[in-house]
């Protein structure tokens, strides 16, 4: 298997779910487009480290994570290689109808941290050992993280109840 | 999995995978076309060495442009017949020329986007080239409202002996892609409005119809925004890398004002690398000029540009990207201010 074939099976098992991480991580089309170009050009330039099978997405995963944080975005707009599907991605689409704002708000005022993990295990679909390997760290700690996470969650929505009734009591 | 869990999954904001669409097919492709592993500082060409700044070697431009290094570069057309000083001439005739052009209620950019690629998936194992074609449209009012317009042409091979070995298809499917094949037969048009705070990237900049008729009228102002503009990302490769592709940029992909176009040509002009390969034809048969640019430490392609010295007009721009030879060139069919409304693209 040529580097060439590697990547076209890397990339045409996995666009969508790096696709999916990137929408649901970011605000605009554009970044979305950004996000998965950057991603996908540093899997090009380093085949020869992506990992065999199932890894292989989760190495993608860490890729895509390292690209949000570090905002780094440069060498694939810069070469203007994903003009097409920023393109597609603003088009005009219907906007989805948005529920459970009171989840969302609360999910938003996590830590970083907490938000990370939750995501992963509840977007992503991860075990606490794959999101170990996603963020770096021990799939103890990727546990501990994930279940501490649920009890603050957990607790920002019990106080969100209670201000409503509060108010609603007013 | 637990209540929370559930709240969780309720808040995802893409729960449905996204199929892989032509945006995502010309992104494997792009990102294919590119070099699997970026070179490294080391094999700069001599005339990046030191620590040259751009001021110093516009001011002493004679100089580095007689030790521009082509060997250091994948040169696949000769560029022995190419002068420095007339490249710079001849810019210069052509920022003269970027005269006041004529106004409209749209601006529109109109390119025939072609790419010479190897098709390796025959079933009877006849490897061949193919040439695809797809036209891509932009129009910007006014207003800011932005439409964006695609249609994939006709495909055809180029080895004539091998596609008859081959059977002779009329469809070539894209490798392993689940998608609609390349075909002898045009695809459908795609034709769609922006949302309304969609902007017009100039390098990694993002940037409104009115910022971009702001820019300085001033080469070497002009530069200087190009480089931050550039910048906004973090790249790879030395920012210059970067600044024929840019500067380029507001000669026809972008609606610049005259004044600008103008400032973009004489900017191009002081870059070290310009070499001009003189008289050619763009693949329209329409007559023009070659002008290259030598670019090394970034994944940037070499470029080709085919200008039409009298009208100031960019006729072609072509990329000559990878060790096997793939190659791909946008003809600018249309570049500037127009009355006419938005449509989806046609076959031509």
């Amino acid at each position: 298997m040529t580097h060439r074939d590697r990547f076209e099976a890397v990339y045409d098992a996995y666009y969508p779910a790096i696709h999916q991480y990137a929408a649901r991580r970011t605000g605009s089309p554009d970044d979305t487009a950004d996000v998965i170009s950057e991603t996908f050009l540093t899997a090009w330039r380093r085949i020869d480290d992506v990992p065999e099978g199932e890894e292989a997405l989760l190495w993608l995963y860490g890729v895509a994570r390292r690209v949000l944080a570090n905002q780094q975005r440069g060498a694939s707009r810069r070469a203007g290689l994903a003009e097409r599907l920023r393109a597609e991605l603003a088009a005009d689409r219907p906007v989805r109808p948005v529920e459970l704002e009171h989840v969302r708000a609360a999910f938003d005022e996590l830590p970083e941290r907490d938000r990370e993990v939750l995501a992963l295990a509840c977007w992503e679909g991860l075990t606490s050992e794959r999101i170990a390997k996603v963020v770096g760290c021990t799939a103890i700690a990727a546990r501990t993280r994930l279940r501490r996470a649920r009890k603050r969650l957990a607790a920002a929505l019990e106080r969100q109840a209670s201000l409503t009734i509060a108010m609603g009591e007013a | 999995m637990s209540d929370i869990d559930n709240l969780v999954k309720a808040i995802d904001l893409a729960p449905h995978a996204p199929d892989q669409g032509p945006g995502a097919r010309d992104l494997r492709e792009a990102i294919m076309a590119t070099q699997a592993r970026p070179h490294r500082a080391a094999q700069r060409p001599p005339w990046r060495a030191g620590a040259i700044g751009l001021a110093a070697v516009a001011a002493g431009a004679a100089v580095f442009l007689g030790q521009v290094a082509p060997t250091a570069v994948p040169s696949p057309t000769s560029t022995s017949g190419g002068t420095a000083l007339s490249g710079t001439s001849i810019l210069l005739a052509a920022a003269a020329k970027a005269e006041a052009a004529p106004d409209g209620a749209y601006w529109h950019l109109k390119e025939l986007y072609t790419h010479q690629r190897l098709w390796p998936y025959s079933e009877n194992g006849i490897t061949y080239r193919l040439e695809t074609s797809e036209l891509s449209e932009r129009w910007v009012a006014k207003d800011g409202r932005t439409w964006t317009g695609f249609r994939e042409l006709t495909a055809r091979p180029l080895d004539m002996e091998a596609w008859r070995r081959d059977g002779s298809p009329t469809e070539w499917a894209k490798g392993k892609d689940p998608s609609p094949p390349f075909s002898a037969a045009p695809g459908e048009a795609m034709f769609f409005q922006n949302k309304k705070k969609h902007r017009l990237y100039w390098s990694a900049m993002p940037m409104t119809l009115k910022e971009i008729e702001a820019l300085p009228a001033d080469p070497e102002a002009l530069k200087k925004r190009a480089i931050e503009a550039i910048r906004r990302d973090n790249g790879v490769g030395p920012d210059e890398d970067a600044l024929p592709r840019t500067l380029a940029n507001l000669l026809y992909a972008l609606p610049a004002s005259p004044q600008v176009r103008s400032a973009a040509y004489q900017a191009l002009a002081t870059l070290p690398a310009v070499r001009v390969e003189g008289p050619t034809t763009d693949p329209r048969g329409r007559p023009g000029i070659a002008v290259t640019f030598l670019i090394q430490g970034d994944r940037t392609p070499r470029i080709r540009l085919i200008i039409d010295p009298d009208t100031s007009k960019v006729l072609a721009v072509e990329g000559i990207v990878t060790p096997d030879g793939d190659s791909h060139v946008n003809v600018v069919l249309e570049s500037g201010w127009t009355d006419t409304e938005p449509s989806p693209p046609s076959t031509e």
